[in-house]
């Protein structure tokens, strides 16, 4: 007999990729939180550096970047 | 275990060593970090870009901030906009100006950044200031809070309800978390 996936299958076999997508998103997130305070300052240095680079949108007021 | 920081992080003790100055010279009575880099002391690492610093005035007064002013351009630096340019950081020194805040700095969690101590609003206190003004990007960092890190929730609830803000944070609950 044939093995044949219905589209009911496929969403719930979906939906359990993506809850583990988002459960290891979360974990990640909770893994980086616990970070030391001096690490995070170093990888916000580096988001302020990739931000500089995007283009503000009207009316945005540019901010001032860490000078160090 | 200390952190072997860069020098680029390093430089922000700098900052924090001259912050704690000010209270060391009683140009402040105290002070406690607040916004984006107190949530980002407990949370993944975010984009900011001010340094905020919650104040308790020595005396009150008309211009609580002319002392702190005065003693940053004594030191040589720069104001620009709201912000105080100390060693590169741009600083904002903001006044407590309610109760909530005047205890969450009273309240303050003591950390260290390198070997310089410095003073960090505690979680549940951050989580109710950011309750209060409830800007967008408040919420977010509260949904953000919520989800990265264990809140003591039975002090959260009482801090709520004794500042007015239970019924908020019900609505808040209710909005991002309950699906109501």
């Amino acid at each position: 007999m044939k093995n044949t996936l219905n589209s009911e299958d496929c969403t719930l076999r979906e939906n359990d990729i993506l809850r583990n997508i988002f459960r290891e998103k979360n974990l990640r997130r909770k893994e980086l939180s616990k970070l030391p305070f001096e690490r995070k300052i170093e990888i916000l240095l580096q988001l302020q550096k990739m931000a500089k680079g995007v283009k503000k949108p009207k009316g945005k007021k540019n901010r001032i970047i860490w000078d160090i | 275990m200390p952190y072997d920081c860069d020098i680029k992080s390093l430089k922000v003790e700098k900052t924090l060593k001259v912050i704690n100055e000010l209270k060391n010279k009683k140009a402040i009575s105290d002070y406690a970090i607040g916004g984006g880099i107190a949530v980002l002391y407990y949370v993944e690492p975010l984009l900011t870009y001010d340094l905020d610093i919650f104040f308790i005035p020595i005396e009150a007064s008309l211009n609580v901030l002319a002392p702190i002013y005065k003693y940053m351009r004594g030191r040589g630096y720069k104001i620009q906009r709201e912000h105080i340019l100390i060693e590169g950081v741009p600083t904002q020194f903001i006044p407590v100006y309610n109760e909530l805040i005047k205890e969450a700095v009273q309240n303050s969690t003591e950390v260290e950044y390198g070997k310089t101590k410095t003073k960090v609003l505690s979680l549940e206190y951050l989580v109710a200031v950011m309750l209060q003004t409830y800007r967008a990007k408040d919420r977010e960092r509260i949904i953000k809070i919520f989800e990265e890190v264990k809140v003591n929730l039975n002090f959260l609830r009482k801090l709520l309800k004794k500042h007015n803000l239970d019924e908020k944070y019900a609505k808040f609950r209710g909005l991002y978390f309950e699906g109501k």
